[in-house]
């Protein structure tokens, strides 16, 4: 009886040691620091900004790149650049676009 | 600013050179990518947790509705707690269901679920904190338990109880929504990137309007988690049962060692259970605006989860630390053992007789033999 219940605790003890590998399903892709280097306008598609209203913690300026993107600090002059070359490249895209149809 | 601007030729951007970029920049987190394991282990660990906390609670229930008619003061507590711990492993399947599913319960259960875990941690850890001031009324104040424990006073203080776990969960009601992550502004030059971001799961997360009330909402609702969730029901209890333990060390009876060692256990239980997931709560709550690594949020996340399954497993050890350490409790509990034993005689017959049923018979004679051990419970 005494072995029984001995047995019993321990698979539980293992089971809960076994979880400590269990990552909680992370609800959503965050930046959690910034990039120091200084980005050149000319390679960046475009810019997402994550802010703390949902389930991110920090404000960020998300750039992407090809094939990546990369965390800003959206306090700094230089994202404030970034985001608005990129804005006016956008505006002169979608006329581009508007021209054509 | 001229500098910035650049014609938008699309070979513009292959000349640069991407291996002297890739350094030091940073990038969003990643999930983490041991979900097999999350899926194969979580699942039974948390089953075991669920099957436990139903039967042992169940139990505690059942017995109080059909057995136990003549209630006192602690037996209102005990029944509470049991029907608070009962939700709350109800619960828990569709939670964990949910967070492997990508919530595909959708909006209301995500609501629902999240707003009634919070009642039943309130509740449940409310009440452990009621059963100690009552045990301490009882045993430390003997003079004013007449007048402070009775039956009505026990239903009112329940009835509150609640009625501040309720209140306590409005914003986790109020404020969990069902969206999809994406996030609030996207700017893109081709279209096609646009939809790389845009994932089609859904969580059950905070969201808010105002970036001021997400900064404050984001501190203040785990910090009151753990002043009236933890800490509150920690100072009533580590009070009440030390002046119980002074108590019972002077007095002359036989079965005090008995009492100290529940009193302990009771303590050590709740102890051990909640304040490793309450102080990584506490870490979580302090460095919530911090910039951290990914490795660090990860570590942080997965301490997370480990002592959070630690205190769900609290639900499954309040029948056994309260209940069925009781011997009126026991008692009466052995009888509807017994009748069961005899519907079981009357209505199947011996060839059907499965084990089970068999060995709950023979178990029962043998503590009904044994219940000579007689005298006053702890839980009175």
């Amino acid at each position: 009886m005494a072995s029984g219940k001995v047995c019993f605790l321990a698979t539980l003890c293992s089971l809960l040691i076994l979880s400590t590998f269990i990552g909680d399903a992370q609800s959503a892709r965050c930046c959690l620091g910034y990039t120091n280097r200084r980005l050149p306008c000319k390679p960046l598609l475009g810019y997402t900004i994550q802010n703390i209203n949902r389930s991110c913690d920090i404000p960020t300026v998300i750039f992407h790149l090809r094939g990546r993107f990369v965390c800003a600090d959206p306090s700094s002059i230089h994202t404030q650049r970034l985001t608005k070359c990129l804005d006016a490249r956008l505006e002169r895209n979608n006329r581009i676009t508007a021209n054509r149809t | 600013m001229d500098n910035f601007q650049e014609d938008t030729s699309n070979q513009s951007y292959l000349d640069y050179n991407d291996t002297d970029f890739d350094y030091d920049l940073i990038g969003p987190c990643s999930p983490q990518n041991n979900h097999s394991v999350q899926l194969v282990v979580g699942p039974y660990v948390h089953s075991i947790i669920c099957i436990l906390g139903l039967v042992g609670n169940s139990l505690v229930i059942v017995t109080y509705a059909l057995y136990k008619r003549t209630k006192s003061m602690t037996d209102v507590y005990l029944l509470n707690v049991a029907v608070a711990d009962l939700l709350f492993v109800a619960s828990l399947p569709f939670i964990v269901y949910n967070e492997l599913s990508a919530w595909s319960m959708g909006p209301v259960a995500c609501k629902l679920l999240r707003g009634s875990y919070s009642v039943n941690l309130y509740s449940g850890m409310l009440l452990l904190a009621c059963i100690s001031t009552d045990r301490y009324v009882a045993i430390v104040q003997v003079r004013r338990s007449f007048r402070l424990r009775s039956l009505a006073y026990s239903r009112l203080i329940c009835a509150a109880v609640w009625a501040l776990a309720g209140l306590l969960s409005l914003p986790s009601f109020y404020f969990y929504s069902w969206y999809q992550p994406s996030h609030s502004r996207d700017a893109f030059i081709d279209e096609k990137h646009s939809n790389s971001t845009a994932g089609a799961e859904y969580v059950c997360e905070f969201r808010f309007r105002y970036t001021t009330e997400a900064h404050t909402t984001k501190v203040a609702l785990p910090s009151m988690q753990l002043a009236v969730g933890f800490f509150l029901p920690l100072l009533v209890m580590v009070f009440c049962y030390s002046a119980i333990v002074g108590k019972l060390l002077r007095a002359r009876n036989f079965q005090r060692h008995k009492a100290v060692r529940v009193v302990l256990a009771v303590v050590a239980v709740f102890v051990v259970c909640q304040l490793p997931y309450n102080l990584t709560l506490l870490y979580d709550t302090a460095s919530m605006f911090r910039l951290q690594s990914c490795e660090g949020a990860d570590v942080l996340q997965a301490a997370k989860t480990v002592t959070q399954t630690l205190a769900y497993l609290h639900c499954c050890l309040n029948p056994v630390l309260y209940a069925f350490v009781g011997v009126k409790f026991r008692n009466h509990f052995r009888r509807i053992v017994q009748d069961l034993c005899c519907l079981g005689k009357r209505y199947i017959r011996p060839r059907r007789f499965s084990r089970v049923t068999s060995e709950i018979y023979v178990s029962s004679r043998r503590s009904v033999d044994g219940s000579s051990e007689n005298g006053s419970s702890f839980t009175m």
